[in-house]
């Protein structure tokens, strides 16, 4: 089976670009989408006991995911998470929400280039939605977690590239 | 000497550029640096890419970080 994932990105005076293909458009409606489903702290869930059960504790594995332990003191690793865990993670919620409503139908993604961080933002992190830390994606794999993880990989690492081109230049150079 | 420091591991999560883009712009740091210390954690696996005075200081930076998807941890920078 082939897969069509794939993007462009064109970063023009005051907006940016995103040309993607039909598989990019649902992988990342998939992932983000399921991102901000986890971050909404008080979701009405469908289903019985079972299915509610499921979403709380998939809810916790993330919410473990995207906190990672600021250090190996676990008192002070808890209170970076009491002071900090709380804005860091409504700010990603705010931030998926808008990447999110930036995804036309067809067509590419417009968005505004002072606010493109909301983007390099959610990619970095909707992939651990599909993956823990420390396993890299791989947008060539068989296994769709890993393939989709290796999409928002790419698609983080290729916009960066193509904000700050000297960077990249700096870094092969 | 700085009371704590903040080490970037190598998580292989995010790209090069993404990781020296956010410590450049995000941390701060000059841009030599951030390619520097890139490339330093993709060698040895983390680097200290931030000092601060105070845990406060420190958990800014990693907070910073966290928020674009890379591991931070905060040390006490002892002798």
């Amino acid at each position: 089976m082939s897969w069509s994932h794939g993007f462009d990105v064109v970063v023009g005076e005051s907006q940016v670009l995103l040309n993607l293909t039909e598989h990019t458009v649902s992988a990342l409606r998939e992932g983000i989408g399921t991102l901000a489903r986890y971050l909404d702290d008080g979701p009405q869930q469908s289903g019985g006991f079972k299915d509610r059960l499921m979403f709380k504790r998939e809810r916790l594995e993330l919410l473990d995911r995207l906190l990672p332990r600021v250090s190996d003191y676990s008192p002070m690793a808890q209170e970076f998470i009491d002071r900090r865990g709380n804005d860091l993670l409504v700010e990603l919620l705010e931030a998926a929400r808008r990447v999110l409503a930036s995804i036309p139908d067809s067509g590419p993604v417009r968005y505004q280039l002072a606010g493109v961080d909301d983007w390099i933002r959610v990619l970095g992190q909707a992939r651990l939605v599909w993956v823990p830390r420390g396993t890299p994606g791989d947008s060539r794999s068989g296994d769709p977690r890993l393939r989709n993880a290796g999409l928002f990989t790419e698609l983080q690492g290729q916009l960066v590239t193509a904000l700050r081109p000297e960077l990249a230049a700096q870094l092969t150079g | 000497m700085t009371a704590f420091r903040v080490v970037a591991y190598n998580d292989l999560h995010s790209e090069d550029a993404v990781v020296a883009d956010v410590l450049n712009r995000v941390c701060g740091l000059p841009l030599a640096d951030a390619v520097a210390l890139t490339r330093q954690i993709n060698l040895a696996g983390q680097a200290t890419v931030g000092l601060a005075e105070t845990r406060a200081d420190a958990e800014v930076i990693a907070a910073r970080m966290i928020g674009f998807g890379l591991r931070p941890v905060i040390e006490r920078n002892t002798p």
